[in-house]
């Protein structure tokens, strides 16, 4: 992805070229194989309602997890687009098979290579990379969501320290997490973008608790957790980056999240378009097949070209980003875009299945409740919408 | 000891393949191409005879337009050290194929030749025979097992109805069958550091082979349409058919 | 025109892939056989309807490498030199082309005339027909595609022939050939097949009465094996087996264009599978819906009748 615009003769004469970099494009083919190869292990896990360990173990094997980090940690340094173009692959797997990468491409993996000192990241990246050390992000509170000044989770300091109390909810990974990105005010008078700070915490410190799991709408397990902090002393080494600013990393780390986010409805509609097409190819009506009718082929019309106009904005957000040009509102409407056409491709799925589209064990039926949180997470579209007007009426 | 895998560039096995309406051969443009399956088998079973530390160096070749890089670099992605790829835009045939790569064995000198058995665009099943016989060499086709000791190779081959086990003295041909192994992934870490291997570009008139074809094609059409049969009713219904109308019971 | 067919055999009988290769043959010109292996299946071989001739070379092992040095010194007297598609033809007929210089034709499934044969490419999803310039054709047969040569009502004479120097390159060392009561999958004139609705490795008995009350082999869909139902060996499909028996009996396969590719040229299609949308009723002669385990002991009773 390298294309220019139009500036001057020689960009007219160069022209734009629009294809991803043959490294990225090998990314996006070995990991099309991979996840055939573990598309047949959802069935045993939809019955059992246990991923296979071989999933995280082929991950973990060839690289995913190193995937966004610097290679002088053993990472691969790659950067959006390469983590984007691979994630909309994985998504054609059931989340829980790739729920563990979130963290890894989300936010708090770019909170801790972003701020964490040079120190935390020698402790922490090479486990996370080799899967030993699993991570959480703690942000989201019952009462707080898209408002993050509405924290109520509180980290005094004390002579040890920090004393943390409060609680988190909806936290991915939270049960296996050996440490946790934890967001809490620090100085609640100073307000969100002056009072809050984000800090590493060991899950094995005494007064933390997962109090709970919340099966989802999606494939029920393992879900998301709730999690509690009673008088935990955090050590002084435990603040990540500095004292008071973690209201912007939160931003920056949701804000690179959200690309992903995007990526994974696009990976989940494109899925959905190509499953469409097949069935629409094979399912008898009329003499015919459904792929013969008029109002079956505007759908997949209507997918296709969504499902098109989301991947070029989202390539175009990442690679835009990798270059530095970090703007806000391209990942917004990224993100907006991809989920809410994903959204509408997957239901045009089902359609196209009839009967079948909404019966357990056809892969559409389930990307139709998975995709749905995609609208949610990282930002609501509402709250995306927030930010492309805010950005835009600047 | 060296290694040599030739690896093919062929129509993704996923694909379903559509004839052209000209009849001229199939369509491949804007396909998903991928490396023949039997050739990662080959590349698989030449990097486990390195790790296992009785191949020091595996080269990779490809025939085919310059895209067929991609396979080679798939092939280093997977272990091979580097690539070497004899770029025509041309048609060619195995015999051809045999001819540019006893060539390039000439040239490098490797001690075993590890192909698929076929590639799944033109079914031939004829490459590594063909190189054997070029080279004078033996051959242990459709492998099933390879073992490499003493200057000699022992294959396992899938034959009708079983397995044989032929001794091959070294040089010599292995072609791979479907059970020799479950070929890996090319990890994302290997895709970065094969970026840094080498591959040699060169063409078939620098190795001196005439590449016309033997074959021409005459035409090419989609195979007759099955006709949908018919619903039976039940076991009783379908077994009567099968004897009385059928009958092929 | 005199053709050289090469025999497949196992030692005491010719098997039938090498009479479709001679019916191939008796299509081209006068047929002579040659049987590298015991005397035995050079007698058999005299009697197949069509054999002008048969050359025997009595040897214990029959190896790729001096078979087609021999037969590379035989090629003279013939314009075209064939044999079955089966491992052995495909082991040693493209070698013999190399030493020749001509470009094999593997597989063919029709002849049109003396130079010019249709083959299956792209697992049968095309037919190619090609035009050799090559002065000798080297061919190996599609067996399903020619209906072999009654294995008596001939009388040929029998001559021996002389082995060319063995290149010294390779030896036999062993072999396991399975004793199975059951057919070869590629040879099979009934073929079996279960697919992932068999549900589990035990399950895959159940084809058995089945497949002992026809003489079939045992087949398998990609899918169940890779769900570990069946092993590789069984999979019919394009990166497994193709087959093309007389019948081939589908149950549970949805019929995935993989499978499909591995078995659409048999001649009598059934499948049997509780979806009544699944692909596989498109290319079956007789569908049967219903549940497989319902369904399979009637079958086999129905048979017993």
């Amino acid at each position: 992805m390298n294309y220019q615009s139009p500036g001057g003769a020689a960009a007219l004469d160069a022209g734009m070229n629009f294809e991803i970099p043959e490294a990225v494009a090998e990314f996006r083919s070995v990991t099309r194989v991979l996840v055939d190869d573990l598309l047949p292990l959802e069935r045993e896990f939809q019955e059992t309602g246990v991923v296979p360990p071989q999933v995280r173990q082929t991950l973990i094997k060839n690289g995913y997890f190193a995937l966004a980090f610097p290679e002088e940690y053993g990472g691969l340094g790659m950067g959006a687009l390469a983590q984007c173009v691979v994630q909309a692959e994985l998504a054609r797997l059931p989340p829980q098979f790739w729920t563990e990468l979130r963290p890894l491409m989300g936010p708090a993996a770019k909170n801790i290579l972003n701020h964490a000192s040079a120190e935390q990241k020698a402790r922490l990246v090479p486990g996370m990379i080799s899967g030993d050390i699993p991570i959480a992000f703690g942000l989201t509170e019952p009462h707080c969501g898209s408002d993050l000044g509405s924290m109520r989770t509180t980290a005094t300091r004390n002579v040890d320290g920090w004393l943390l109390n409060g609680s988190k909810t909806f936290i991915s990974n939270a049960k296996n997490a050996k440490t946790l990105v934890v967001y809490a005010y620090t100085d609640k008078a100073a307000g969100p973008r002056g009072g809050i700070s984000a800090f590493l915490l060991e899950a094995s410190t005494p007064g933390y608790r997962v109090d709970g799991v919340i099966p989802l709408m999606g494939t029920a397990t393992p879900g998301v957790y709730e999690i509690s902090f009673s008088d935990v002393q955090l050590p002084p080494d435990s603040l990540l980056g500095e004292e008071g600013k973690a209201f912007h990393y939160a931003l920056e780390g949701l804000n690179e999240g959200r690309l992903n986010v995007g990526a994974t409805a696009l990976g989940m509609g494109e899925y959905a378009l190509e499953l469409a097409v097949d069935q629409a190819k094979i399912r008898p009506a009329f003499g015919g097949f459904i792929a013969d009718l008029q109002a079956i082929r505007h759908m997949i019309a209507n997918m296709a070209t969504e499902m098109r106009a989301a991947r070029l904005m989202l390539l175009d957000a990442c690679w835009r980003f990798d270059q530095g040009e970090k703007r806000r509102e391209l990942a917004s409407m990224a993100k907006l875009f991809a989920t809410e056409a994903g959204s509408r491709a997957v239901d045009s799925a089902v359609q196209i299945f009839g009967g079948y589209g909404y019966c357990r064990g056809f892969a559409v039926e389930r990307l139709y409740r998975d995709i749905r949180i995609t609208r949610i997470y990282e930002g609501s579209s509402e709250i995306q919408r927030n930010t492309i007007s805010r950005e835009i009426l600047r | 000891m060296k290694l040599l895998v030739p690896v093919k560039r062929v129509v993704d096995y996923n694909v379903k393949v559509r004839v052209k309406p000209d009849g001229t051969g199939v369509e491949t443009a804007n396909v998903k191409m991928s490396m023949n399956p039997f050739d990662e088998i080959a590349v698989e079973e030449a990097v486990r005879l390195k790790e296992k530390g009785i191949a020091t160096e595996i080269v990779a070749v490809s025939i085919g337009p310059s895209q067929a890089q991609e396979q080679i670099r798939t092939a280093l992605a997977m272990g091979a050290d580097r690539g070497i790829l004899v770029e025509t835009a041309d048609t060619v045939e195995p015999i051809a194929v045999a001819k540019l790569l006893k060539a390039i064995v000439e040239k490098e000198g490797p001690q075993v030749v590890i192909l698929g058995k076929q590639a799944i665009d033109d079914d031939m099943n004829a490459t590594g025979q063909m190189l054997a016989a070029l080279l004078g060499w033996g051959q242990g086709t459709f492998a099933s097992k390879v073992e490499i000791a003493d200057g000699a190779a022992n294959v396992t081959r899938e034959v009708d109805g079983g397995l044989e086990t032929v001794r091959l003295k070294l040089p010599a041909i292995v072609t791979t069958d479907l059970r020799l192994n479950e070929p890996r992934y090319a990890s994302l870490p290997n895709i970065m550091k094969a970026r840094k291997k080498p591959i040699e570009t060169i063409k078939p008139a620098d190795l001196g082979v005439d590449t016309t074809p033997r074959l021409k094609v005459i035409k090419v059409e989609e195979p007759p349409k099955r006709q949908a049969g018919v619903k039976v009713a039940s076991a009783a219904e379908l077994v009567s058919k099968l004897r009385n109308e059928a009958k092929v019971i | 025109m005199t053709v050289l067919v090469l025999a497949d055999h196992d030692g005491a009988s010719i098997n039938q892939p090498t009479r479709s290769a001679i019916a191939a043959a008796g299509k081209l010109g006068d047929v002579h056989l040659l049987v590298i292996g015991p005397e035995a299946v050079a007698q058999a071989g005299a009697k197949i309807a069509g054999v002008a001739k048969v050359l025997h070379a009595a040897t214990e092992h029959l190896l790729a490498e001096p078979a087609a040095a021999l037969i590379q010194s035989l090629a003279g007297n013939y314009t075209h030199l064939l044999a079955p598609g089966s491992a052995l033809g495909k082991n040693v007929m493209p070698r013999v082309a190399a030493l020749l210089d001509v470009q094999p034709i593997s597989d063919i499934s029709g002849i049109v005339d003396a130079d010019t044969f249709v083959r299956p490419i792209y697992a049968g999803n095309a037919l190619a027909t090609v035009q050799s310039s090559d002065a000798k054709k080297v061919i190996t047969v599609r067996a399903a595609s020619f209906d072999p040569a009654a294995p008596e009502g001939g009388s040929a004479p029998i001559e021996p022939a002389q082995p060319a120097a063995d290149p010294g390159v390779s030896s036999f060392v062993g072999a396991e050939i399975v004793k199975s009561e059951r057919p070869e999958l590629t040879a099979a004139r009934v073929v079996v097949s279960g697919g992932r609705a068999i549900g589990s490795a035990e399950n895959f008995k159940i084809l058995d009465g089945i497949a002992d009350k026809l003489g079939a082999a045992v087949g398998a869909s990609r899918a169940a094996v890779d769900a570990g139902y069946a092993p590789n060996d069984l999979q019919v499909g394009q990166t497994g087996k193709i087959v093309a028996p007389e019948l081939y009996m589908a149950f549970g396969i949805s019929g995935a264009i993989q499978h499909l590719a591995g078995m659409k040229d048999s001649k009598v299609i059934v499948a049997i599978n509780k979806d009544e949308e699944a692909p596989i009723f498109q290319v079956a002669d007789y569908g049967l819906v219903g549940d497989i385990f319902k369904l399979i002991p009637e079958i086999e009773a129905e048979l017993n009748k």
